[in-house]
């Protein structure tokens, strides 16, 4: 243990071999391939980790700096940013400011340290933080009109939007009296069953056309719905026999 | 005794939100409900002196300062968040001017966030609901209309109504 410059100042100095680096070690491509920790460990290989000298880290590293200029390689700025650092804390400390050292080693300091010394105790500041309430206020009449009155323009604004977006389709359709076609189908049974009590749709047809069977089809089923006719067809798709109702049929006679 | 109302005092003070009888009885190191509800009553009556700017103020059986509501439009620029969420009062304010009102309505209007919407009004003692076929049925409680100093449900309607105007 080498007793240092100030009282009760102890450093260690583990007396280690200056150990060589090899110029491949430290080459571009090691830089360029591997992290700073690296590159720094390799730098401070043989110095005491616990007191790196930076006295002798900033040579070394001066001096691989100046071996990547004598290779004529492109020195990257931050290489001499860092140089320069080093230089600077050398410099700060061979002749001006010194390190301050704690009075004890780290691997001695243990909670007892502050134990019945009113002096050393003075190095704990008291921190005591202010207890505050998050200032949240209650709703006023006034928030809850607004609140209201924004709402109703939003709920106006979404009405109004959805009655626009009804897009015309281009689809007219004629409008039509179900009950006038209705009655006039009923006619045409009437008329036709004079005589007969039943009759097949299809001597109902006139133009067979799709839009004529349809239609009667239509007419046809929702008088059997209304109970004033009845269909029957004795086989599948064979054909639809149509009747009047025995109930109207007697009135008819009648 | 006067150490417990100051007590009481700090505690609702520093509660960011409402507290129940049996928060402050942990608080106030009292077993007793009772005699937590003696100490409370206490200081509601302390509070409503004409000198006093602050109220205690009780919603579903927790207890909270507020600023006096005669006081609160005066000061209220000094603290900018409300205790409650612009969200929340916009539901608060549509049940309030529909009362009494099918959950369905605001549930179309507000969007399935009314749904959480309405649960922290009913907690907080604004909104009540009753079952109705398939629906619920909301309505404002007198504590709503304590808190914000009306009379009756037609008083906010006639109020928004003429300042619609």
């Amino acid at each position: 243990m080498k007793r240092g410059a100030g009282k009760g100042i102890y450093m260690l100095d583990l007396e280690l071999p200056e150990t060589e680096i090899a110029k491949e070690e430290l080459s571009m491509e090691f830089i360029l391939k591997n992290n700073w920790n690296l590159v720094l460990d390799t730098l401070s290989r043989g110095l005491d980790p616990w007191n790196v000298d930076i006295t002798k880290l900033a040579s070394r590293y001066k001096k691989y700096i100046q071996s990547m200029e004598d290779y004529n390689l492109k020195v990257p700025a931050r290489f001499i940013l860092v140089c320069s650092i080093l230089l600077r804390m050398k410099a700060d400390i061979l002749f001006g400011k010194r390190v301050i050292h704690s009075e004890l080693p780290i691997e001695e300091f243990n909670e007892d340290f502050f134990d019945n010394d009113p002096q050393k105790e003075q190095y704990i500041p008291n921190i005591s933080f202010p207890v505050r309430r998050a200032p949240v206020r209650r709703v006023t009449l006034e928030d809850l009109k607004s609140e209201l009155a924004k709402a109703m323009n939003i709920e106006y604004s979404r009405k109004k939007r959805w009655s626009e977006r009804k897009t015309d389709f281009g689809i007219h359709l004629k409008k039509s009296n179900i009950e006038e076609k209705l009655n006039g189908m009923m006619e045409i049974l009437r008329n036709v069953l004079v005589g007969h009590k039943t009759i097949s749709f299809e001597e109902l047809l006139q133009d067979k056309n799709k839009k004529e069977v349809v239609e009667k089809f239509v007419n046809i089923l929702r008088l059997e719905n209304k109970d004033q006719i009845k269909c029957s067809q004795k086989e599948f798709l064979g054909k639809i026999l149509i009747k009047l109702k025995k109930e109207m049929q007697a009135r008819e006679n009648e | 005794m006067n150490d417990k109302l100051a007590l009481l005092e700090a505690a609702l003070f520093l509660s960011a939100k409402a507290l129940s009888v049996n928060n402050l009885a942990d608080i106030l190191g009292f077993g007793s409900p009772g005699y937590v509800q003696k100490i409370i009553d206490e200081l509601k009556e302390e509070l409503k002196k004409d000198y006093r700017g602050i109220e205690l103020i009780e919603s579903n059986g927790k207890y909270e300062l507020k600023v006096k509501s005669s006081l609160i439009n005066k000061v209220a620029y000094l603290a900018p968040d409300q205790d409650i969420s612009s969200g929340t009062l916009r539901t608060l304010s549509l049940i309030a001017y529909e009362t009494p009102v099918q959950q369905s309505k605001i549930i179309e209007i507000r969007g399935n966030r009314g749904y959480y919407q309405i649960q922290e009004l009913k907690e907080r003692g604004f909104v009540t609901s009753e079952r109705k076929g398939r629906t619920n049925v909301l309505s404002i409680t007198k504590s709503f209309l304590d808190y914000f100093g009306l009379e009756t449900p037609e008083e906010f309607r006639m109020n928004f109504s003429a300042d619609s105007q």
